[in-house]
C-alpha cells in the first residue's frame, strides 16, 4: 500500500511540476568541463614545476656574494617558495579535480600520485626546455608588482642597466671589450669597457647569451666592469675554478 | 553471481531507457528500489516517518532528473544508491541527532549480523555485552563518524560488496577496505566507551 502511495505522489509530483531529465548534452558539457579544467590544472602544475626547475638551476650564487647577501638570503633566494607553494596548491587542484571526474575515484591514490608525477615530471621538462619558464619569469616580473616582491631575484634581475645589471645576446663582437649586445626587449646596447673581469675558461663570441655587471653611461651604452656566461652551470665551474 | 549481476544491470538499463522515453516507467524504478532505499535512508538519516517520505520523494525526483547521467558502466542500483546516500548525509547534518524513538528500525537478525561481524573473532565478550550491543546499535553507529557509519551499514547492513561500496561512495576500493577496517575499530572503541563490549 505504502510502495503505491509513494510511487504516486512521486509521479504526479513529477505530472504537476513538468519534470524531465535533464537533457545529455547538459552532462556531457559538464563532464568536458571538469576535463578541461583538469588540462588546465595539469598544465599549470606542469608550468609550476618547470618554473621550480628555472629557478633551482638559475640561482646565481655568484650574484649573491656581489649583492652581498647574509647565508640566510641566500637560502630564502635560492629556494623559489613561490613556486613550491604554487605547485603543491596546483597538485592539490588536479587531485580534486581528478576524483570529481566521472571514474577518478576507482583510482587509488598512490597510483595517481605516480602518475601524476611521471605526466608533470615530463611535461615540466619539455616546459623548461622550451625556456617558456623563462618566459613567464620575464612577463611575470614586467607586468606584476607583487612577483618581484615574492621573487626578488628574477630574470629580469640582469635586466636592470641603473643597477649596473644587463645581460642579453651578443651582436658583432669586435672584441672583448667592444661589442652589441641585445637585450631581452630587443635594445641593442654598446658595450665597451677596459680590464673586464673575465673567466679565462670562459669565450664567448656573437650569438652566445651573457650577463654583464658594470655602469650604465648613455640611454643604449654599458661599461663593463664583469662578464658572466648566462648558464649557472658555466658559473659554477668558474667559481670552482677560481678556487 | 557475476552473471546474476549483470542481468539485474541489463534490466535496470531497460528500465532507465524506459523511464527516459516516458515518465510513467519510472513507476517501475521506484517499484524496484522504493524498499531497499527506504531502509538504508532510514538506517543514514534516522528521519521521522513523514521526513522519510519527503526524502524517498526527493531522491526519486532527483533520480528521475538525472537519468541521462547514469552511466551504463556502473551497476544503476550503485548510482542510485549515491543518490539516496548523498540525500541522506545532507539530511543527517540538516537535522544532526534526533531521538531514539526510531532505534527499533534495524530489525535483531541485522543486529546480531552486524554485532558478530564486528566483534573480532579474537575477542571473547560475553553474551550479555553481545546483547547489548545488538540492542544499542543504533545508538553506536549514531556516535561513529558518518564515513565510518556510511561504510558499516553499507557493508554489513545492505550486504553491498566492496566495488558496490566504491561506487556508491566514491572512493577507491582499497580506501574502503581500509575505512572498514578502521570503523569497525572505531565500532568496537564507541561500545567498550559505553559499557558494552569488554574483551576478557
Amino acid at each position: 500500500m505504502k510502495t503505491h502511495t509513494l510511487q504516486k505522489q512521486i509521479l504526479e509530483k513529477i505530472r504537476e511540476r513538468q519534470l524531465r531529465p535533464t537533457p545529455k548534452g547538459f552532462f556531457y558539457a559538464r563532464d568536458i568541463i571538469i576535463w578541461v579544467l583538469f588540462g588546465i590544472f595539469v598544465a599549470a602544475l606542469s608550468l609550476g614545476f618547470a618554473m621550480t626547475m628555472f629557478m633551482v638551476h638559475g640561482t646565481d650564487f655568484d650574484l649573491f656574494e656581489k649583492l652581498g647577501l647574509s647565508a640566510g638570503e641566500k637560502i630564502v633566494y635560492s629556494i623559489p617558495f613561490f613556486w613550491i607553494a604554487a605547485s603543491i596548491a596546483l597538485a592539490m587542484a588536479v587531485f580534486i579535480n581528478f576524483r570529481n571526474t566521472k571514474r577518478g575515484y576507482r583510482m587509488n591514490t598512490k597510483q595517481f600520485i605516480f602518475v601524476a608525477t611521471l605526466v608533470v615530471i615530463a611535461s615540466g621538462s619539455v616546459i623548461y626546455s622550451l625556456d617558456i619558464a623563462e618566459y613567464v619569469d620575464k612577463k611575470a616580473s614586467e607586468n606584476f608588482s607583487i612577483y618581484n616582491y615574492v621573487i626578488p631575484l628574477n630574470t629580469n634581475t640582469w635586466l636592470d642597466p641603473e643597477r649596473g645589471l644587463l645581460s642579453g645576446v651578443v651582436r658583432d663582437r669586435e672584441s672583448e671589450s667592444d661589442f652589441m649586445l641585445r637585450d631581452v626587449n630587443a635594445v641593442l646596447w654598446h658595450i665597451t669597457g677596459n680590464n673586464i673581469e673575465i673567466s679565462k675558461d670562459f669565450i664567448w663570441a656573437s650569438g652566445d647569451r651573457i650577463k654583464i655587471i658594470g655602469i650604465q653611461i648613455g640611454v643604449d651604452e654599458f661599461r663593463a666592469l664583469e662578464i658572466l656566461p648566462w648558464e649557472e652551470k658555466i658559473i659554477k665551474e668558474k667559481v670552482q675554478n677560481s678556487n | 553471481m557475476a552473471i546474476d549481476t549483470q542481468t539485474k544491470n541489463q534490466t535496470d538499463v531497460a528500465l532507465v531507457q524506459r523511464a527516459l522515453e516516458s515518465s510513467n516507467a519510472f513507476g517501475l524504478v521506484i517499484e524496484k528500489y522504493q524498499e531497499p532505499l527506504r531502509r538504508y535512508v532510514r538506517r543514514m538519516a534516522r528521519p521521522s516517518p513523514d521526513e522519510l517520505e519527503i526524502l524517498l520523494q526527493d531522491i526519486f525526483i532527483k533520480t528521475y532528473e538525472n537519468l541521462n547521467d547514469f552511466d551504463q558502466s556502473l551497476s544503476f542500483s550503485s548510482w542510485i544508491y549515491r543518490i539516496a546516500h548523498n540525500e541522506s548525509v545532507d539530511f543527517h547534518r540538516r537535522n544532526k541527532r534526533r531521538g531514539d524513538s526510531l532505534d527499533s528500525f534495524i530489525n535483531d537478525d541485522d543486529n546480531t549480523t552486524l554485532a558478530e561481524t564486528i566483534v573480532d573473532p579474537g575477542d571473547i565478550i560475553s553474551e550479555v555485552d553481545k546483547h547489548y550491543i545488538q540492542k544499542n546499535i543504533v545508538s553506536i553507529l549514531d556516535e561513529l563518524d558518518p564515513k565510518y557509519k556510511s561504510i558499516l551499514v553499507l557493508k554489513f547492513l545492505e550486504d553491498k560488496d566492496y566495488e558496490e561500496i566504491s561506487d556508491i561512495l566514491k572512493k577507491p576500493p582499497g580506501t574502503v577496505a581500509t575505512l572498514i577496517h578502521r570503523a569497525k575499530r572505531e565500532f568496537r572503541k564507541v561500545a567498550e566507551s559505553k559499557g558494552m563490549y569488554s574483551t576478557h
